[in-house]
């Protein structure tokens, strides 16, 4: 089955949503390719067309408003934005499943938890009702919720087990590819690092395919295999962890990285990104970050630039590169 | 849970006790009195006085209508002014057919307008969505008793189909109820059309489909069942309203049910009457809208888990 | 306070602007406003005595022509003038009947929600008994009890709609009585009368106003309702439910004269609802899409 190339392969995907303000330019040209098993974390602030991507990658953009404008999905050799209603149902939850980052609504309160397990498996495996309701009790243990709680409504369950339902549903039939939506964003920090061990772990035992979305760089560290920094729809840079954390490029990566504290130097100031992301509905000239760049020369206000290889893995998206001799600050200090 | 039903249930009988001492009030405002009604315009000024001195009719509201509550424990509603016969077993003749109108209404409304509201949800923003909301906007605004008129001379004068009024058997049934199903229609479409609005877009609604359950399952089994306490809710107010506004549409069209018993009641100062069919009516009413609330904790597991609380 | 002035008149700008983008709120406004223009005219047209209750035998129901557009009744009164002339009662007892049950239901509803306790559980529990009586039947006594005046008949009218708006001002005012702004209002000494109407109210309007302009197009049809079952307004004066009541005795061969109240009757409403819409729409952001 895994013989595609490519878990998934995203290749020209724009997405914009048509509202009465304006034509929101969500998702812009990007590529994205993750192998089999591996872990890909996309990276970037909010509204940077982080979860639009993941919801085009299911073609489950709500329509209207939102419209994939070009671009072609290949998912596990599965064409996804050509696929007939039917067809792309089976596609969903069998060879791809989410992880939504808000646990809270993410179930649906008037059914209880086995019933929202079981039609996952019900809908993807030829089995019976008594043997989905097995399955499901197996996946609920395997998520470390007690089995006798299958009957228990959303309601009755805290956040952090809420996220184990629903991993449990996403994981329940096995699916080639993961796609996690901040998982852990609305969680406490304590549960945090339990649900994402429950994640790694699974992932490890199902050989899933994983695309982690998130805005927490050491969640990435911990997690993936690699990383594209995505910004203003655009993905800036992509690499293996290792590069992208130990040979950064891209000015907009330094300044996430920037804005984190620094266990082994306490003193030093965080440095915030100055300035905001520009409006979605009217995106600048040249480089979408250009307004926010310490670096920004003219050009970078006039030319867009495109995404170029400085090794087999790891590229970047930035005119100043241009010039040989460019460093960014981060990578002049040795680290 | 039980025990909270029995509880809303007792909390009826303050709030009926407060009900009958309004009704026995506003009562004793009514022009002329038993003595009138019974004796008629004939009887001297002495023969009334004679009758409301032997009837107790001279005492204060308050003595009156502890006599009345007295009267009422023991199962004896009185008897009518007009007619000679038991108030209680009066209203009990009429009631069915002011049920069978209401409930064969109700239904018509339901079986039309649920689909419809659904599907102008989905539909949002169609010709089709705005072509069915305008009609639903157009009968929410037509008085019910109008529509009665139209169909009347439409379906009973010019194209002799139905009866005009009178009941019996279906045919008499069905210009009222359709009357009926048209107001009640208009209301539960817009509703269920917004609250399956609001439900579509639920985070678990993605969740759904993003399990590969499809649209159409998607919109039937997760959404309409979130979406119907408000559904509910209209159903049960709007249930109430045709049992305790049966007035109108029985009035159009001569159906002999409760509403037209208390008119007739009223104008003939049957006090006895009216003051057992008002307090019967709003019983009736108060005990269906119990009955929702019960429905209420089927339908949503959380209403359910308040209650259990709350014991 | 002159602050406080500003802060107001831009909110009900805001509200306006976004009224005035809302289609259908926009048309019911038009149509309420021709209607009231027609009535103002009417009302220097016609005279009271001769063309709206004056008997004219030699033209009893003829049907409509372009004489009489409409129609004439059974006594031969132009059916048009008539239910030009009867707007004024549909609109006056509609909107006052509205006016009062605001007025009545928003003092009880914002005592009981501010202040709690005795007070609450004693209106709450009136209202309970109030809504549990069907509000027609609690017309029908009024009215018979009381008599038919234009008065008697407004309260008739609005009395079942009192428990529902102090349910939802107590609702609203319990939201609001807790924000910061009214803990300010406390900690700086205001007294409770100042705080209850100045900082509460102002700021918990908003759903009652919303729920009373949807409520006039009822109330419209409640006075209909009445004078139709013969407890309102009644002959001569052209009230537009006490004509549908005359027009059923000449539904065979004459059903023009039940058509054209009735349809005065629907447009209104119809006006009213789709401005109940709008202002509903424009005073929460929330259902904008």
């Amino acid at each position: 089955m895994d013989k595609h190339e490519f878990a998934l392969d995203v290749s020209n995907l724009t997405v914009e949503y048509v509202t009465s303000d304006g034509i929101v330019h969500a998702v812009n040209d990007i590529d994205l390719k993750i192998p089999p098993q591996k872990s890909v974390g996309l990276v970037g602030e909010t509204g940077a067309g982080k979860t639009s991507t993941a919801l085009a990658i299911m073609n489950l953009i709500p329509s209207p408003p939102g419209v994939i404008r070009s671009g072609k999905i290949i998912l596990n050799g599965y064409d996804v934005l050509h696929m007939k209603d039917s067809e792309l149902n089976q596609v969903r939850g069998s060879e791809v499943a989410m992880i939504f980052q808000d646990p809270m609504t993410a179930l649906n309160p008037v059914l209880n938890i086995g019933e929202q397990i079981e039609e996952s498996i019900l809908l993807h495996e030829d089995v019976t009702r008594d043997e989905a309701h097995e399955q499901a009790c197996e996946m609920l243990e395997m998520v470390g919720i007690d089995r006798s709680r299958i009957y228990d409504y959303p309601h009755q369950l805290s956040g952090g087990m809420k996220q184990r339902v629903i991993i449990a549903i996403a994981l329940c039939c096995n699916p080639h590819l993961l796609i996690a939506d901040e998982p852990t964003t609305a969680l406490d920090v304590t549960i945090q690092a339990q649900v994402l061990d429950l994640i790694s772990n699974l992932r490890d035992e199902y050989r899933t395919a994983m695309l982690l979305i998130t805005h927490d760089l050491g969640i990435v560290a911990d997690m993936c295999d690699e990383v594209s920094v995505m910004y203003a729809g655009r993905i800036v840079e992509h690499g293996t962890v290792e590069e992208v954390f130990t040979n950064t490029k891209h000015p907009y990566t330094e300044g996430l990285f920037d804005s984190l504290p620094k266990i082994n130097d306490r003193k030093s100031l965080l440095k915030p990104i100055i300035g905001l992301m520009p409006d979605p509905t009217e995106l600048p000239e040249g480089c979408t970050f250009a307004p926010r760049c310490r670096y920004a020369m003219d050009k970078c206000f006039k030319r867009r630039p495109s995404l170029n290889a400085i090794s087999d893995t790891h590229e970047v998206s930035c005119l100043a590169y241009e010039d040989p001799v460019f460093s960014i600050e981060r990578n002049k200090h040795g680290r | 849970m039980y025990r909270y039903f029995l509880k809303r249930l007792f909390w009826l009988i303050p709030v009926m006790l407060g009900v009958s001492i309004f009704i026995f009030i506003i009562m004793d405002f009514f022009p002329g009195d038993a003595a009138d009604t019974v004796l008629g315009e004939a009887a001297s000024q002495e023969q009334l006085e004679e009758y409301r001195e032997a009837h107790g009719l001279n005492d204060p509201v308050m003595v009156r209508y502890v006599r009345y509550m007295a009267n009422l424990l023991k199962g004896d509603m009185g008897i009518s002014y007009v007619t000679g016969r038991d108030v209680f077993k009066t209203y009990m003749q009429r009631l069915p057919n002011t049920l069978l109108l209401a409930f064969s209404g109700m239904t018509l409304a339901i079986l039309f307008s649920i689909p419809i509201g659904i599907i102008t949800a989905l539909k949002r923003g169609t010709v089709l969505d705005g072509t069915l909301m305008i009609i639903s906007l157009l009968g929410l605004s037509m008085p019910l008793f109008w529509l009665g008129l139209l169909l009347i001379i439409g379906f009973s004068l010019n194209l002799g189909w139905f009866p005009t009024g009178g009941s019996g058997d279906l045919k008499h049934l069905v210009l009222p109820a359709v009357t009926l199903a048209v107001a009640k229609m208009a209301m539960l479409a817009r509703t269920t059309r917004s609250s399956m609005l609001e439900v579509l877009n639920e985070d678990y609604i993605r969740t759904a489909r993003a399990k590969g359950v499809s649209k159409r399952k998607a919109t039937l089994k997760h959404a309409l069942r979130n979406a119907l306490i408000p559904i509910i809710t209209v159903i049960g107010i709007e249930l109430g309203s045709s049992l305790g506004g049966s007035v109108l549409c029985e009035t159009v069209f001569s159906w002999p049910g409760v509403g037209r018993l208390i008119m007739d009641s009223i104008s003939k100062r049957d006090i006895p009457m009216v003051t057992g069919s008002l307090i019967l009516t709003t019983m009736l009413v108060a005990f269906l809208l119990l009955v929702v609330d019960i429905i209420y904790a089927f339908v949503d597991p959380r209403i359910k888990a308040q209650y259990q609380r709350k014991k | 306070m002159k602050q406080k002035k500003t802060k107001r008149r831009s909110t009900f700008s805001e509200i306006w602007r976004n009224y005035r983008k809302n289609f259908s709120g926009m048309l019911g406004l038009m149509i309420i406003v021709g209607i009231l223009v027609t009535i103002l005219v009417g009302n220097f047209i016609y005279d009271y005595d001769t063309d709206v209750i004056g008997q004219n035998i030699s033209e009893r129901k003829q049907a409509p022509s372009s004489e009489h557009l409409f129609g004439t009744d059974e006594f031969g009164r132009d059916i048009l003038t008539r239910i030009i002339w009867g707007g004024r009662y549909s609109l006056a007892i509609g909107l006052a009947a509205v006016l009062f049950s605001s007025i009545i239901g928003v003092v009880l509803g914002s005592l009981a929600g501010y202040y709690g306790g005795v007070i609450e559980t004693i209106i709450m529990r009136l209202a309970d008994i109030f809504q549990a009586i069907p509000a027609i039947m609690l017309g029908i006594c009024f009215v018979t009890a009381f008599g038919q005046s234009i008065f008697m008949l407004t309260i008739a009218v609005s009395i079942g709609a009192i428990p529902a708006v102090t349910r939802v001002t107590r609702a609203s005012v319990m939201t609001v009585k807790d924000m910061e702004y009214v803990e300010a209002a406390r900690a700086i000494g205001a007294n409770n009368f100042v705080i209850i109407f100045r900082h509460v109210l102002l700021n918990a309007m908003s759903p009652v106003i919303v729920q009373a302009t949807l409520r006039i197009g009822g109330a419209i049809v409640g006075i209909a309702a009445l004078s139709f079952i013969g407890l309102g307004i009644t002959a001569p004066t052209p009230e537009w439910g006490a004509m549908l009541s005359s027009a059923r005795q000449y539904l065979r061969g004459y059903d023009y004269m039940a058509l054209y109240p009735g349809l005065a009757i629907m447009v209104t409403v119809l006006g009213f609802n789709l401005i109940g819409d709008g202002v509903r729409d424009s005073m929460d952001p929330k259902l904008k899409k």
